[in-house]
This record gives structure tokens, sequence and C-alpha cells, in this order.
């Protein structure tokens, strides 16, 4: 069969067409939040009995989360857009994307949920030894969040210090959802303790399962509302309580990454925040922290924590209709400093890079979006392999 | 397919021929990796359904891509840009 154009009669080639904008070639990007699903029999070799035989027919909830009832895809779950499960898939994977350092993010989600915490400890250690003995050492382009039991403060601590040693560990993983209290309360310290100890970034993450991802699940009928707009309340929530609650005074040298949660709505939350603070101070002396320190204020305005200890990883990055609209927000948001580039691979989600490229993004803008702000935001980013 | 600076994707559904402008306009997939279904493609990154006839969107018809008219001459598919 021949393709040609009319009327010139031009013969049209066959090509393999490369949907990633190859500018991004010319950065040394790197993926800040990239899904790496081993299968549980990887794991199962480094757990102990009875976890061992038992896990995996722990109570299987959350067993529909996946956005297939939205998209009609079925069978899938979570892995849209393929599956990687071990390093020779990551490096594949994140050449296809022009990604050239990726930080993996434990791909189940599904067990943080759980209210086993035994179960829990041993699926995350699990999930750390795999990490550590069998992915990060393949390649110094693949680094690592630890999965932690954050549901119990002190066995994620243990976990972060019995692992968060090892080269390539960049950061610790937390969730954001409807079965969490806030990150930001004081019973979650023993984490952020241990994570300054190692100068590893906390993330927060979008996370638990259809349908509590967010408190606001009650009366939820679909999809986006419950993951694409109640989840970024929820995110807003807890980013309230990691400042208000005096997390940044007690630990001033924590680093943290929100992702999925949004962004756009910086503006309001900064200048709201603030002015609400200034208007009912009296309630901060009583938050644990500020108790325990014998402070009275925050040491700063709340919107001023985000430039000393807040990113946001920017997939999924949403276009208002007017283009001029996203440089304002960019302006807004201060999103060319405070957005590091992910793609969420393999999840519905998928960021490709080219929005930085079809946007209105500064050259500047770009490559920090594309790499220098992770790499000045993650200590340990640049550990060698 | 590639003709002149085009990506064009041409799809043959049951001997029924169809083109539309390859690039996605949500992100800028690749539709011509997309399953198809009935006459519609469904974007392979993020499940947008384009219809095939007139490119636009199944879900808001009111956003489209660029079609081309495709005719067969002999054993020649020949697409009008
Ligand atoms: S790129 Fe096609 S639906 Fe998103």
């Amino acid at each position: 069969m021949n393709v040609m154009t009319d009327p010139r009669r031009e013969h049209a080639t066959r090509i393999k067409p490369q949907p990633i904008d190859p500018r991004g070639r010319g950065y040394s990007v790197v993926d800040t939040d990239f899904h790496i699903v081993p299968d549980w029999e990887a794991l199962r070799k480094y757990m102990k009995e009875p976890y061992r035989s038992e896990v995996n027919k722990f109570p299987p909830v959350g067993g529909d989360y996946s956005p297939k009832y939205a998209t009609g895809l079925e069978g899938t779950g979570q892995e849209v857009q393929g599956r990687a499960k071990d390093a020779a898939d990551v490096l594949r994977i994140i050449d296809e994307i022009g990604v050239e350092t990726v930080i993996l993010s434990p791909g189940f989600q599904r067990p943080q949920s759980m209210f086993n915490l035994g179960i829990l400890d041993a699926a995350c250690s699990a999930y750390n030894d795999f990490l550590v003995n069998e992915i990060l050492p393949a390649s110094p382009r693949i680094k690592g969040e630890l999965m932690i039991n954050h549901r119990n403060p002190e066995s994620g601590a243990r976990e972060i210090r019995r692992v968060g040693h090892h080269r390539g560990v960049v950061s610790v993983y937390t969730e954001f959802g409807g079965n969490y209290e806030p990150i930001g309360s004081a019973k979650h310290d023993p984490i952020f303790e241990a994570a300054v100890e190692h100068d590893l970034v906390v993330v927060s993450h979008i996370g638990t399962f259809w349908q509590q991802f967010t408190p606001l699940h009650q009366g939820t009928r679909t999809w986006t509302e419950l993951v694409g707009i109640s989840a970024v309340s929820t995110c807003m929530a807890f980013v309230g309580s990691m400042i208000m609650q005096g997390m940044f005074d007690k630990y001033p040298s924590l680093r943290m990454v929100i992702q999925e949660g949004g962004f756009w709505w910086l503006p309001e939350f900064m200048a709201r925040a603030d002015d609400y603070y200034l208007s009912h101070p009296g309630d901060i002396k009583l938050v644990e922290r500020k108790v325990e320190m014998g402070e009275q204020f925050l040491r700063k305005l709340p919107s001023e924590y985000f430039d000393s200890n807040i990113r946001f990883s920017s997939q999924p990055v949403c276009f208002p209709k007017n283009h001029m609209h996203f440089k304002h927000l960019m302006e807004m948001c201060n999103g060319e400093d405070w957005l590091l580039y992910s793609s969420d691979w393999p999840h519905a989600t998928f960021d490709p890079l080219n929005w930085v490229f079809h946007q209105h993004v500064s050259e500047a803008g770009r490559k920090k979006i594309l790499g220098d702000n992770a790499r000045n935001w993650y200590p340990r980013l640049k550990q060698d392999g | 397919m590639q003709a002149g600076r085009r990506e064009i994707a041409v799809f043959n559904i049951e001997g029924e021929y169809f083109a539309i402008a390859n690039s996605c306009p949500h992100k800028g997939a690749s539709l011509c990796d997309g399953p198809i279904e009935g006459k519609m493609v469904r974007c392979p990154w993020h499940h947008w359904n384009w219809r095939l006839d007139d490119g636009k969107l199944e879900t808001d018809p009111r956003q489209g891509l660029r079609t081309f008219e495709v005719v067969l001459d002999g054993d020649d598919v020949i697409v009008r840009a």
C-alpha cells in the first residue's frame, strides 16, 4: 500500500512516531515519581513467617483500586501504561520517556491502607530489601524511595534507620488520604527525626483506596470527584497540618515533596493561611510541638514555609484554556522554582515532559523543572551508585 | 505517516480508510498507537476517544483534531492535505 499526498503526489513515509518531545533529550531530566511494581513473589523471599506464606491472603482491601470504572480499561489495574517489575524494565522505560534519573515510588499503595500493622511492616521491609538489593545497584540512574509503615511512626522510623543509609535511597514515601491522620501532626515526629538524620526528603503522595482517598468520599459517585477534585482538598489539609502544627519549626531542615495533590491552589492557600493565622494565632501555642518548644507563634508566616520546606512534583499538570493564564499561574505559584518534573508512569494520569515545551515556561524554567530543582532539593540525589 | 512536516495517522477499518493528525491535542501522544473502538481511536495515554470520521472528541465534540480526506486509487491510498 502506498500513501501519498495529493496533488503533488508526494510519497509519504511510514514512521514510528516519537510522541515524547525530542527537545527533552537536551536536558538531564529527573523524574520524581515513577512507580515500580514488583511481583509479590519477588518480595516474598525477604519476609519471615507467617507473612511469607500468608501475604497473598491479607484482606483484599482496595481490590478495585483502579480507574477502570471511569476509563473502561479492564484488566490493567493501575498499570495503564505498562508495568515495570525490575531494573531492566525501569531503564528501558525511562529511555523511552526521555528521563535520565528516576526516583522510584513504591508501587504498592494498597498495603499502606491496611490496618494490620504487622503485615504492613513486613510488606515495607520486604519492598525495601528488594529495592536496595535488586534495583538500586543496577544503575546510578535509578534512585529509590523507602516504603514505611507511617501508621506506626515508631516502626516507620525504625525502618528508615535500618535501610536509609543505602546508596541510591533519596526519600521516604508517605500518603495523604482519608484513612490517615494528617502527616503534619506531632505523632509522626519519629519519622521526620529519622528522615532528617539521613538527609532524606519525605514525600506525601495521594493514596489509600477507593473510596477512602479523601475524607470527602461521602457522597461521591465519580472518579473525577474523588481523585480529581476531593483529593486536592485533602492534600491542602495535609499541607496545612505540616505548617500550622509547627513541623518545620521543629525540623527546619526537613524537605517535603507533595505529589499528585495539585498546586494551582497555592495562591488561595498562601493568602488565606496568612490571613487566618494573623487573625487567630491564639491556638498555635497549644499544638504539641509548640508546647514542647515553649513557643507561642509560628516562626514565620504560613506562606513563607513553602520556599524553605515544600516542593511539588508536577504531575498531573493541568492547562487552563487560556494559555496566558498558565503563565500567570506559574508566576503566582512560583512554579519554575517549586515544581519538580514527574511522570507518574504507569498510572492513568501519566505526564510526558511535553508540557514544559508546549506551555509558557521560560528556558531557565525548563531547565529547573526538568532536573535542577530536584537535584537541588534532594540532598542525596547526587550520590553515585 | 510522515508527509512533509505533518504526522498523519491513517486507519484502515474493514476496508474504510480514515486519516487524522497523529498528535493528540491533549498531551501529544501518538494516536496511531491507540486501539480502535468502532470508528474511534482511543488515545494510548489518557484515553480520550477521537472520532475518526470528523475528528471530534467523543465526550466534548466542540474539541477536534484535523482530519484528511482519503481516496483510493487502485493500490494507492491518497491522503489529501
Ligand atoms: S495525550 Fe491523548 S488523551 Fe492525553
